[in-house]
């Protein structure tokens, strides 16, 4: 009986010990470590700025570039380095540069808001198609730096009045009034605006399109009508507005413009994404503000700044 | 340089055009006749081989001859 009773407890006993190794002793989580045969390397010290690159559909299309530099002049040139054709620039998605390779920047220098760009001749060095878009490019890449505003360009110091092929002429100091993507539908001469409005592509990014059009109305009644318009006849050029949206009224008050539509702006009671940035870029490219409110039925939905939109 | 486009008056004359101005109303601002104003349209349209002044504005805007 007592043989038992300890035999027992030296079961008991040992059953306990086995358990107690197995758990301590039984191997934890196999982590494999990996070594990686590359170096990775932290960057901490960026920021982004827009730049305008061509898509396969030949517009300039707004995109988000790392820029390395922090000081505005530095930014410039590092911009103006990303437009020129090179086998080594890491470009967004398939978009590409077109200033010609082999273009070098002389000099450049920024003076009250307006920066000067001395470039070699291979500058225009492209083909007829492209010539003006070179000029667009560098003025809404580097117009969308906070602290410039417009652009003088020069050739070997020589102010260029005058695109060769084309024939377009320039005004000495350039800015974003020269229009981008431009588009002109003029039936007669009555009544002649220009406005620039913000679609999209199918890749998502943004194109900005100058369009010179006959409308007697605001521009703002333009925009929110071109964005909503069911037809957009070309294909590559996308809205998300909802084409059953109505702008009811609007207000341009200082520093603010304030949209009132009806419900159809809002999807699932918000506003997508991409709505608001269209309508607020278009609205920021047209007019001086920088604010804009938009509201649904009279209830404030969404207030935008400029500068917050930019960054 | 390149030769001028627009004489100075056709500029004017456009320039006046694009502001919604009749050729009556332009006559009397660049004190000329109207039968001048519509020649100096007319020398455009010519000059850039277009058939219409909506045609020649729309040219004319491309070359930047002309701003809105």
């Amino acid at each position: 009986m007592l043989k038992r009773k300890a035999l027992r407890k030296i079961l008991l006993t040992s059953i306990a010990v086995f358990v107690f190794l197995v758990i301590y002793l039984f191997p934890k989580e196999i982590t494999n470590e990996l070594t990686p045969d590359y170096k990775i390397e932290y960057v901490d010290n960026f920021n982004t700025a827009n730049i305008y690159l061509l898509d396969e559909n030949n517009y300039l299309v707004k995109e988000k570039i790392l820029v390395t530099n922090t000081e505005l002049l530095n930014q410039a040139k590092e911009l103006v380095n990303y437009l020129i054709i090179s086998n080594s620039n890491q470009l967004p998605n398939n978009l590409k540069a077109i200033i010609p390779k082999g273009t070098k920047l002389n000099n450049a220098y920024i003076d009250n808001k307006c920066i000067t760009l001395d470039f070699n001749d291979y500058l225009l060095k492209v083909d007829k198609s492209l010539e003006e878009k070179i000029i667009e490019t560098l003025i809404f890449t580097l117009s969308d730096l906070d602290g410039i505003a417009n652009l003088k360009i020069l050739i070997n110091g020589q102010e260029l009045s005058k695109l060769p092929q084309t024939n377009i002429k320039l005004p000495i100091i350039l800015d974003r009034d020269f229009g981008i993507n431009k588009q002109y539908n003029i039936t007669n001469v009555k009544n002649i605006t220009k406005v620039t409005i913000y679609y999209m592509n199918e890749d998502n990014e943004y194109i900005p399109v100058t369009k010179y059009l006959n409308d007697k109305r605001n521009k703002i009644e333009v925009i929110v009508d071109s964005l909503s318009s069911e037809h957009i006849y070309q294909t590559n050029l996308i809205s998300y507005l909802n084409a059953r949206t109505t702008l009811l009224d609007y207000n341009v008050y200082k520093d603010i413009i304030s949209l009132n539509f009806n419900e159809s702006l809002l999807n699932n009671n918000d506003i997508l994404e991409e709505v608001t940035y269209t309508i607020s870029y278009s609205i920021f490219e047209n007019y001086d503000v920088e604010n804009l409110l938009l509201k649904v039925n009279g209830k404030e939905i969404k207030l935008i700044n400029k500068k917050i939109l930019n960054n | 340089m390149g030769k001028k486009i627009l004489t100075p008056r056709e500029k004017e004359v456009f320039d006046q055009l694009v502001l919604n101005k009749t050729t009556k109303e332009i006559a009397i601002l660049l004190k000329i006749s109207e039968k001048t104003v519509r020649n100096h349209i007319s020398n455009v349209m010519q000059k850039l081989g277009v058939k219409g002044r909506a045609g020649a504005v729309v040219e004319l805007l491309k070359l930047n001859e002309i701003s809105i």
